[in-house]
């Protein structure tokens, strides 16, 4: 065999270089250090159906269905969830059953996917599309205790057509089109003993058609019409063998019809007569059980039994303050009372899912929090609760690190290192590693979690943002700091600020909560008097260190909180100095504003303030569209204005808080990906002053769609779009130099401080910026994305990307620098430049949630700790992932892996070899003295 | 050429003659001067074996031959007249170890004992113009002190060029080894000037002008320092760049406030 050619050796040897190259940009973790900072829980959301599973054999466990679009199994004693699979938004899950005891049977947009899944793990075991109307409300039932045939069948019924598929192979069975003209199939029905179907369509409104199916064909064995004086809603039930129960139109009348042969025979009852006081919309439950119906509204749940045709009779009513899960279909046949049963799964339900805190699979908002102060005079002792175990777990440490260690040990030290009590403490730490993240739910929930292991802290469901008898539902805005109290006001807890508004619509009076940091107990809540449409939190704070906020309403006029005089007088002096912009993306325009001190309200209010216009852009809407519009975070902290670039040269940074970066798209740029050509599709790029609406940068880039994901930090953007020519993604950054700073380069003026680099600026002077950009292909498609933020904005950035696969990843800044050439200098090279490359590298050992996905991720978002190399990442979606990272090694630490034993026991024997070997020094002196 | 090989060589010629003894003595207890005078008398002697090819100082025919210069060396040793410095001397070579060599004629040495002088020779015949000789002597070691000086004056020079090349070896990336050899350099001029007065001392006297020799080894050592400093610059650790005072400048203050953004619905 002839030796291989030396080239390989070569390869192979470039492939080390490489490979060891890459190796110091990585900065992954290894595998026994998972979960020593991070953490990651499951959640599958607000449950909306529920499907119970009982087989005489194996666990009990319930189908759910929620919000979020979750299909989830989940076992009803421990409440883990078996399996779980996260339907896209765009494919919304409404219907939900069992089918033979082995699928779950789910329909899905609008009735045209029918999919089946296994029950025991979740896998899917067919899928077939349906043509179906969508404007129809779609009906999945089961057939059920189908005798004849060994295989059930599931019918969907949608507008005119009715279609039954075998629930096996999902091969469609048969189809029924129904001719009448206008009807809309309403319920499909089966009667408990024979293979009929009953199909309750309405024709106009008040047209009401049975038919009367075989179940096996699909054939129409009769038909019967027969008009109602009132409408219909379409609400009904088969309560008995030949007793339907329908709703009329305006939900206060229940109809009674009998089915005897040929002919309908019905009868009105109306529910005023049977409940007392109304509210709320009306609901008929199935119950599966004769002669009994449950009725729900808002606030109570009835059940009524049938007296034959002429009436009802109430059996008994519950009052419930929270709401049951809109529907709960039983499937077994209940022998035993209904009302108990209900309790029984109701009780059941909750208690098992209390558990699984279902409002954090929908988080709008989160900030963070500080931890109280720990108390003095608590001695390293009680903190360690034992000294001993504290010797005994260094010990076990020093073991591990000179692979003394057996495998039990091993295991005992990674157990330690999980649950060290220092991470899940209640007090604030040295480092800052220990914080509450406070988040705010969809429902108006807000929910602290300990960072250290991500459970819950304390939870508050604001009874300001609750459902009011009223019908109307309130809906959470926002969450903001409110005081962080620093040297002043010590003593004081921090609190936070929860902004709603009372109603879904935006002209809605707003209302305010004021909440304890600490405990979560609402400190303060005021229901405003005007709407909300933005919540611009100011940089000022008041005497008691409560930040400022205005908050603008439908009318465009400004409100200022805390209504406090200390507050005003703070506020007016800054007044001219603050402006506002709106981004309307429906009318395409940017708007900027001032505000003014009078407000043209009929009664005096010195907190109101009206506002003026005093620039707008406006898009040419067939040109373009507004598609993002990004700024920095409030909170980021720049470390520096300069940049030094290779040879000692300086750039200065253009640093502007008010620096809009909004991004538009043609018209038909805005569609799904290959809907529009090359030629008709561009992004525009715009680096806009919030103050003066003055344009700083603007760029096209030809070819490119939409969806936009841009991230502003210091003096750059990065954006994420696709590239049509390319067929690729692509992901551009800008960065914007000052350039009337750029001759600040004497030496000596620089060295006596006359220079004009630290003087305030302002958005009127004209700036002269230069900007760099450059744009490279990246693999993935992008969800969201964030930028790390740390305490002095010294350490490197990292740019946190959710991909499509749910997780997140750590990209360095360094990778997205405009300034990367295909061959860099020498000095270039020093400083760290690296080569242009094409395409963005995407390294395994990049990815931040490791081996996780966060199903359903919506947003990341980064808090500084104390320490500046480490920053604290939360991910959030349908799962919740936290995790510490450190964009440029934690240079500023000992980590956690650091043995202390190791270092003591060195100086240990050090010191005694020194003493040995002096005490050896003096004798040998002694005796070479006397020989 | 060291000191001890030549004093091997001067031993290995000795233990060769039957006639000559040759002593080799450590004297102990150095002083870094006389060190490098006893180095250098053993240097001599080996210079002198070298100058004579012919002298073969193992037969016993070259014996006569080589008497007389040994002789007149001893007396020269004892009469304590400074020895010229060969010119190859280098300052600090041999500085731990101060030797002697003695070379006795073994034909001097046993007429003390038993041997009586030839007629007509007269052992304290050369001690009779002393007062000549003293002031020969003076002038001499004037004159050698002047010359001494001067050499100590130049040594920096030597020194800088030492330090030019290995300055250039390290390079101009900042690692251990480049900074080490930039604060050596740095230290080591810093610390002969402190010093200077104690490296002249020796040399005082009031017939020697240690003026020139002393602003020269200043020069020369400031060079040195220079260059340190030049090193020090190359390596990028003078702050002589704008860069390097505004690195850590904070960002300016910006007078207006601008929030919002897209408005909730």
């Amino acid at each position: 065999m002839a030796p291989p050619p030396p080239r390989h050796l070569l390869l192979i040897l470039l492939g080390f270089v490489a490979a060891a190259s890459l190796a110091t940009l990585a900065a992954a973790m290894y595998e026994d250090q998972v979960g020593l900072a991070d953490w990651h829980q499951k959640y599958i959301g607000k449950v909306k159906h529920a499907v119970y599973h009982s087989q005489k054999s194996g666990r009990r466990r319930v189908v759910v269905l929620t919000e979020e679009n979750v299909i989830a199994s989940l076992d009803l004693r421990s409440g883990d969830i078996f399996w779980r699979h996260v339907i896209d938004k765009n494919d919304p899950v409404d219907q939900l059953s069992l089918s033979l005891g082995k699928y779950a049977v789910t329909l899905s947009s609008g009735g045209s996917i029918l999919r089946a899944w296994s029950l025991p793990d979740g896998q899917m075991v067919w899928e077939t599309n349906l043509e179906v109307s969508k404007l129809s409300k779609p009906l999945l039932h089961i057939l059920s205790n189908n005798k004849v045939a060994k295989d059930n069948l599931v019918l969907v019924a949608a507008g005119r057509w009715i279609y039954a598929v075998s629930s096996i192979d999902g091969v469609i069975a048969w189809e029924k089109e129904f001719s009448l003209d206008g009807i809309e199939i309403k319920q499909v029905l089966q009667s408990p003993e024979n293979d009929i179907l009953f199909v309750v369509g309405i024709a106009g409104s008040s047209k009401l058609n049975l038919y009367q199916l075989n179940a096996k064909t699909g054939e129409v064995v009769k038909h019967i019409q027969e008009s109602f004086p009132g409408a219909l809603c379409g609400e009904a039930l088969l309560v008995s063998r030949n007793v339907l129960v329908a709703l009329d139109e305006t939900r206060s009348g229940l109809f009674l019809i009998e089915i005897k042969g040929e002919s309908i025979s019905y009868n009105k009852v109306h529910l005023s007569d049977l409940v007392q006081d109304l509210s709320g919309t009306v609901k008929l439950l199935p119950l599966m059980s004769n002669g009994v119906i449950a009725l729900q509204e808002s606030s109570t749940l009835s059940l009524l039994k049938l007296k034959g045709i002429d009436g009802l009779e109430v059996i008994q009513s519950f009052e419930q303050p929270a709401a049951l899960s809109e529907a709960l279909t039983i499937t077994e046949k209940m022998k035993l009372l209904p009302l108990c049963t209900i309790w029984v799964l109701k009780l059941n339900l909750l208690s098992n899912l209390q558990v699984i805190e279902d409002g954090l699979a929908s988080i709008l908002d989160v900030i963070t929090s500080e931890l109280p102060v720990e108390k003095d005079g608590v001695s390293v002792a009680n903190v360690e609760h034992n000294l001993f175990e504290w010797l005994k777990g260094h010990v076990l440490k020093l073991k591990g690190t000179l692979m003394l260690a057996s495998a039990d040990e091993l295991a005992a030290i990674q157990a330690l290192r999980l649950k060290s009590s220092e991470k899940n403490k209640m007090t604030r730490d040295h480092n800052g590693f220990r914080k509450l993240l406070i988040v705010l739910t969809k429902a108006g929930k807000v929910i602290a979690l300990h960072t250290g292991d991500g459970r819950i802290i304390w939870s508050n469901l604001l009874p300001s943002l609750r459902t009011s008898k009223f019908g109307e539902i309130p809906s959470a805005l926002g969450i903001y700091q409110w005081q962080v109290p620093h040297h002043r006001v010590m003593r004081e807890n921090p609190s936070i600020l929860v902004v709603g508004r009372s109603g879904t619509d935006s002209s809605a009076p707003g209302v305010l909560s004021v909440l304890d940091s600490y405990s979560g107990e609402e400190l303060n809540s005021l229901r405003f008097d005007h709407s909300v449409v933005q919540i611009i939190p100011l940089t000022l704070k008041d005497s008691s260190e409560q930040r400022l906020h205005l908050i603008v309403d439908s009318h465009s006029r400004a409100h200022l909180y805390p209504r406090s005089p200390d507050a005003i007088s703070l506020f007016l002096h800054e007044m001219p100095n603050t402006y506002f912009y709106t981004v309307d993306i429906e009318k395409n325009v940017i708007r900027g504003h001032s505000l003014q001190k009078s407000c043209y309200l009929s009664f005096d209010d010195e907190y109101c303030f009206s506002t003026k216009e005093l620039w707008s852009i406006i898009f040419p809407s067939d040109a373009e569209r507004i598609a993002v519009s990004e700024t920095q975070k409030m909170n980021e902290v720049v470390h520096t204005q300069a940049k030094i670039i290779a040879d000692q040269d300086v750039m200065y940074k253009y640093l502007s808080k008010n620096l809009v970066f909004v991004a538009t798209l043609s018209p038909k740029a805005t569609g799904e990906i290959g809907s529009a050509a090359p030629e008709e599709s561009w992004l525009v790029a715009y680096l806009i002053d919030a103050v003066t609406g003055r344009i700083l940068h603007r760029v096209t880039h030809h070819g490119a769609q939409g969806p936009v994901h841009a991230v502003v930090s210091e003096n750059w953007v990065v954006y994420h779009y696709f590239n049509l020519r390319a067929h690729r993604f692509e992901m551009a950054v800008i960065e914007i130099y000052d350039q009337s700073r750029a001759d600040n380069k004497d030496v000596m003026k620089l060295i006596l401080g006359k220079h004009n680099l630290s003087a305030p600026i302002t958005s009127y002077t004209r700036p002269e910026v230069m900007v760099k950009s450059q744009s490279y292909f990246f693999t993935h498609s992008v969800k969201t994305m964030a930028v790390t933020q740390t305490a002095k904005g010294i350490t490197s950035k990292q740019i946190l990307i959710g991909t499509i696969g749910d997780q997140v990843l750590a990209l360095d800044k360094r990778f997205v620098d405009p300034r990367r050439s295909v061959n860099p200098t020498q000095q270039e090279k020093e400083e760290g430049l690296l080569p242009l490359t094409d395409s963005l590298p995407i390294i395994p050992m990049f990815y931040v949630t490791h081996s996780l996905q966060v199903e359903a991720l919506r947003g990341i978002i980064s808090i500084p700790s104390r320490l500046e190399s480490t920053t604290h990442v939360f991910t959030y979606g349908v799962d919740l992932f936290y995790t510490r990272l450190a964009p440029s090694r934690t240079y500023d630490s000992l980590t956690d892996e650091f043995s202390y034993a190791l270092l003591l026991i060195t100086i240990a024997a050090l010191v005694a070899a020194i003493i040995f070997t002096w005490i050896w020094s003096e004798k040998k002196e002694l005796s070479d003295k006397w020989r | 050429m060291t000191v001890r090989g030549a004093g091997a060589k001067a031993m290995g010629g000795g233990r060769g003659a039957t006639g000559a003894r040759v002593e080799v003595r450590g004297l102990g207890g150095a002083r870094s001067r006389g060190g490098t005078r006893g180095g250098a008398r053993a240097r001599e002697t080996w210079a002198l074996i070298q100058l004579y090819p012919g002298l073969d100082l193992p037969s016993p025919s070259s014996r006569e031959s080589k008497a007389p210069q040994a002789k007149i060396r001893s007396q020269r040793r004892r009469r304590s007249i400074p020895l010229p410095r060969p010119p190859a001397m280098e300052k600090g070579k041999g500085l731990a170890r101060r030797w002697a060599v003695e070379l006795y004629d073994a034909s001097s040495s046993s007429s003390h004992s038993s041997v009586p002088d030839p007629p007509g020779f007269t052992r304290s015949g050369p001690d009779a113009d002393d007062a000549a000789g003293a002031r020969q002597r003076k002038d001499s070691e004037t004159a050698w002190k002047a010359q001494k000086a001067w050499e100590v004056a130049q040594a920096p020079f030597k020194n800088l060029m030492m330090m030019g090349f290995m300055m250039w070896m390290a390079g101009s990336t900042v690692h251990l080894f480049s900074i080490g050899i930039t604060f050596s350099a740095l230290w080591q001029p810093i610390s002969a000037l402190r010093s200077v007065g104690k490296v002249f001392e020796p040399f005082k006297d009031p017939r020697v002008d240690t003026l020139a020799p002393k602003l020269v080894f200043i020069a020369l050592n400031l060079a040195a320092m220079g260059l340190g400093v030049f090193k020090l610059n190359t390596l990028g650790l003078l702050p002589t760049n704008a860069s390097d005072w505004v690195s850590s400048l904070a960002p300016a203050q910006e007078v207006e406030y601008a929030g919002g953004g897209i408005p909730l619905h």
